[in-house]
């Protein structure tokens, strides 16, 4: 099936426009520590998307921070005090808070579902930044509504982790107008006894990540009960769309690393990193035009898609 | 019917215990430090289906051409049968022996009966031991039950063993789990054509299923009508699919399928010689799907095909075949007088498969699969072997396919196909290297080599014609020491995604080399009735050609309401095969036996919600079809006009079908003239 992608995010806060350049000049005159930082990331290992954030990142440190030192490592060593240290991919994090349980650093690259967990395990990471790979259960709500303005009924399936996610979803899908329809499917059930009810009842599907394992055995059901009853489902990854959704919203490595550069631009310009998981601020948007077709649903051009669903997420509180 | 003699099955109690091991295997250790989802399973695969290597690949990812006929092309292009199907696949050669008998190949050599395109139904192989090839009137499958058809355009043996030695073809049905409700259509149009058929989906709880009910009868070619002979056909069609989901781990399916043909054996060049013939299918398929692992999953198949072929025609008393009088036979042959027939009489062939297939991915940069295999196909025939014995092989199978990604531009795929056969081990293996020079566009060069082995008919077949016990006729013979026919096939390709644009290309270079080809060539006899032939075919591993071309196809989404889609294939064919040793070698070539240019364009156009219309012009240059007649090329231009409808809760469509809207135009014989057929076609869905 064929789809398209757009890359985009909600639109940057003036002040970080007019920061940058002063980033800039100030780098350049000569912070007094901070300008001799180099930036240590470190990788969980070679996987393509640890290394495309990695590329992303010091691609856009590099236009930001020209004279920032940028390199990469596999292992967590002895780097000096003044170093500002990111870290890539869940593996990645582990290490850099079993090496430095008491500096601040930089996590990209990890889901937000893993950030509370570890937070559990370990108090200390509060005081250190993230930013999540998963999207906010509303930006794939907001993307619902924009692609099937219509709808009225909305439906769900959450699995073991995404279902702590419920009450978000609903309260976010009614805040849209939608009347969600949520199910919670336990690996044991049945899931096309599960799944039809829910679907063959509603206008459009959205999914939230969970396991893998969850999500290749539901998406399998959920993809071809969903285009049974001719209802279009929004997804959480480019695959989701590849394998038969309308539309998904995702971030990719890319946008994560671009995330990430702009975050140590700023701290390199104001100081600490500002502690706590944010949300990711770039986000990329796939859609399908086969099943558009099938489903007769008019998508909108590419461009036009990503500043409309831009000016809807703005317009949300 | 089958005889009491048939073997049981041997099924490798090997394979038990390695299923057992394989579903004992403890799941993968992704998650062994945390419970927490991570960032796997935000980028995890969402599973597709792919014929190439057997595990989801991209396009630039994958070892060989692909192609993908879906159900909106064939209702864009108006299709009617088979023939009509793989039109729209480049490279391939579809043709029509006489109405109701379909050759398909894929970089062919014109024979009436192509044997090397593996063709599998759901995974189920369908290849037939009897003729060595794909009797496509009793696959027992309808047009409009095919979701999607999978297509390997090149050597594919390493994936799914000898019989896919240039290509492989997955004809997917719409699963149970699909539809729901009850599909009604009927169509009715030129040469008595009349279709009509029933599908009813139902979901009981955790079990669907799809029933599947089907009639078609056409009269053939209408030249034929009025000369007396008739190559029409009328079948029937009866299929089964179901699926049954007790948690989300695991997957059963039941399939099951009968299929009755009646038609004519034999092909338009001498349509005295038609052969009435039924044709008598059934098969059952089981399959368990078992997700292990957020990295794993398994899958044990079991089918089984039969096939009952009856041909026979009364040729008259002996004496009035030979001109003489009743009394004069005795004395001629030895034996009284009596009606001569022609024909196979009864032939069956029996196939039992089974298979495990675990899928894995090692790690985000390495992906594969793993099987082991056994299948056991068995044929009865007096006709072929001259004899009441069933003539049987096992072959067990073990095969493996990787990819790996060492880095993010570059994709090295590698698959190796071991099976066990009556004239050894064979080894085909399969390596390629895709590199994205851009992120939508691919380089792709590849090397598939492949070992094909002779079927049960082909390594056996020892045809004679007997009237009482003596020996009148003696057709033919297989030289005892055949061997394995080899492909190599090298090719280079490109391939472009233009996202903006909603365009898709590839286009592929390549150069085949077959040698040891299977091939008759003919030998003198002696101690025959004069009144007979004198001469017999043998067998043998006497041909070898190369093949060296281009195959290019694109897709182009113009607009949401108008699509094109265009393909275009250039073989040059070099030949040779032993057409006799004796007296004196004779060397002949069949280098016309494909054509040297073939393509089509097909544009689909929604004019509205209710109405679209499509186009699909095809044209191919001459042939010299080896069983058949040399025949100049032709383009041929159909259409199609639908109109959907909604009735209340259910809604329809009817289409308005017209084949060759050009002048007539031959197909593998010169008899078999095609002229403008239009039919009419309605489909009417109730919901549940």
């Amino acid at each position: 099936m064929k789809g398209s992608d757009s890359r985009g995010g909600p639109r940057r806060q003036p002040y970080l426009v007019w920061s940058f350049p002063w980033a800039w000049v100030w780098v350049c005159c000569g912070a007094p520590s901070l300008a001799d930082a180099d930036v240590r990331l470190l990788l969980a290992n070679e996987t393509p998307y640890y290394r495309a954030a990695a590329d992303s990142f010091r691609h856009h440190l590099g236009r930001l921070a020209p004279g920032v030192a940028v390199s990469i490592h596999s292992v967590a060593n002895d780097w000096p005090a003044e170093d500002i240290l990111v870290s890539i991919g869940s593996p990645a994090l582990t290490e850099l808070r079993a090496r430095y349980p008491d500096r601040a650093a930089l996590h990209l690259f990890i889901t937000s579902d893993f950030w509370r967990e570890q937070s559990l395990r370990d108090p200390g990471l509060g005081n250190n930044t993230a930013v999540a790979l998963d999207q906010p259960p509303q930006r794939l709500l907001t993307l619902a509504r924009l692609l099937v303005p219509e709808a009225h009924t909305l439906s769900a399936v959450l699995g073991p982790h995404s279902s702590q996610h419920g009450a978000e979803l609903s309260g976010g899908a009614i805040a849209l107008g939608f009347e969600p329809r949520i199910g919670i499917l336990a690996p044991g059930d049945n899931p096309i006894a599960t799944l039809w009810p829910l679907i063959s009842a509603s206008q459009i599907t959205v999914t939230l990540p969970d396991s893998a394992d969850f999500n290749r055995a539901v998406a399998r059901w959920l993809l071809q009960l969903s285009f049974r009853a001719k209802i279009p489902v929004i997804g959480f990854s480019r695959a989701y769309t590849d394998a038969g959704a309308l539309a998904s919203v995702y971030s990719t490595p890319e946008n994560i690393g671009q995330q990430g550069a702009e975050l140590v631009a700023e701290r390199l310009a104001h100081g600490p990193f500002p502690p706590g998981l944010l949300p990711p601020r770039y986000y990329t948007l796939a859609t399908n035009a086969t099943v558009a077709e099938a489903l007769g649903i008019v998508l909108p051009a590419t461009a036009a898609l990503q500043n409309r669903y831009a000016a809807a997420l703005q317009e949300q509180p | 019917m089958l005889k009491n003699n048939k073997r049981t099955p041997r099924l490798c109690c090997g394979m038990i215990f390695t299923t057992i091991g394989l579903v004992a295997m403890p799941v993968g250790a992704a998650r062994a430090q945390s419970g927490a989802l991570n960032e796997t399973d935000l980028l995890g695969e969402i599973p597709l289906q792919t014929v190439v290597s057997r595990f989801p690949q991209t396009a630039a990812h994958a070892p060989a051409s692909v192609t993908v006929i879906t159900a909106d092309m064939l209702r864009a292009a108006g299709a009617m049968n088979w023939v009509d199907v793989f039109r729209l696949a480049p490279g391939f050669q579809a043709y029509a022996p006489n109405a109701n008998r379909f050759g398909i190949d894929y970089h062919g050599q014109g024979r009436e009966l192509p044997n090397h395109l593996e063709v599998m139904v759901d995974g189920r192989s369908v290849y037939d031991p009897i003729q060595s090839t794909v009797v496509w009137g009793a696959l027992g499958v309808d047009l409009d039950d095919i979701d999607r058809i999978e297509i390997v355009r090149g050597p594919s043996a390493a994936a799914h063993g000898s019989n896919a030695f240039t290509g492989a073809v997955n004809i997917i049905t719409r699963s149970a789990v699909q539809d729901r409700g009850t599909r009604v259509r009927a169509t009715a149009g030129d040469r008595g054509t009349q279709q009509v058929g029933v599908r009813h989906s139902e979901q009981t709880g955790s079990f669907n299923y799809r029933v599947s009910l089907g009639f078609d009868h056409n009269n053939g070619f209408p030249n034929f009508n009025a000369a007396g002979p008739d190559d029409g056909a009328e079948t029937w069609n009866l299929g089964l699919r179901s699926t049954y989901t007790p948690n989300l781990a695991d997957t059963l399916s039941f399939d099951g399928g009968f299929s009755r043909q009646d038609t004519v054996f034999g092909d338009a060049d001498r349509p005295d010689e038609y052969l009435p013939v039924r044709y008598y299918s059934q098969h059952q398929r089981v399959a368990w799907e078992h997700q292990l692992s957020d990295t794993s999953d398994f899958e044990l198949t079991l089918y089984h095909n039969y096939l009952r072929t009856y041909g026979v025609r009364d040729l008259g008393p002996v004496s009035a075949l030979l001109g003489v009088s009743p009394v004069v036979v005795p004395l001629l042959l030895g034996i009284p007088d009596q009606h001569s027939v022609q024909g196979f009489h009864t032939i069956v062939s029996e196939r039992y498969d089974l298979e495990a297939v675990q899928r894995i991915r090692l790690s985000d940069a390495l992906t594969g699969v793993w099987g082991v295999g056994t299948r056991w196909d068995g044929v009865d025939s007096r006709f072929l072997f001259d004899d009441g014995a069933t003539h049987d092989e096992q072959r067990p199978r073990l095969f493996a396919q990787s990819e790996w990604l060492p880095t993010t531009d570059l994709a090295i795929s590698t698959g190796v196909m071991l099976e066990k056969t009556r004239i050894g081990t064979l080894v085909s293996p399969r390596v390629s290297f895709n590199y994205l020079i851009h992120p939508n566009h691919t380089l792709r060069l590849s090397n598939a080599r492949g070992q094909r082995a002779p079927s049960i008919t082909e390594a056996e077949e020892r045809q004679v014609f007997r009237l009482g016990d003596v020996i009148t006729e003696d057709q033919r013979r297989v030289v005892a020491n055949l061997g394995a026919e080899r492909i190599n096939n090298l090719e280079l390709a490109y391939l472009a995604h233009f996202p903006e644009q909603e365009i898709d290309f590839d286009i592929k270079l390549f150069r085949e080399e077959v040698r040891d080809g299977l091939d008759d060539y003919r030998e003198s006899i002696a101690a025959l009735p004069p009144f007979f032939d004198s001469e017999r075919l043998v067998r043998d591993n006497v041909a070898r050609w190369n093949a060296a071309g281009a195959e290019a196809q694109a897709v182009y989404h113009l607009s949401s309401r108008t699509w094109f889609r265009l393909h275009y294939a250039n073989q040059d064919l070099n030949s040779r095969r032993v057409a006799r040793f004796d007296p004196a070698l004779q060397i002949r070539n069949f280098d016309g036996g494909t054509p040297r240019h073939s393509g089509g364009l097909l544009v689909n156009h929604r004019w509205s919600d209710a109405l679209d219309f499509g186009i699909f012009v095809y044209s191919q240059s001459a042939v010299d079809w080896r069983n058949g007649n040399p025949i100049s090329g032709f383009t041929r231009v159909d259409a199609q006009a639908t109109w959907h409808f909604k009735a209340g809760s259910s809604k329809g469509d009817l289409q308005l079908v017209a084949q060759n809207l050009g002048p007539d135009y031959s197909e593998f014989n010169r008899a078999n003239v095609f002229e403008t057929a239009v039919y009419l076609r309605a489909r009417l869905d109730f919901p549940d």
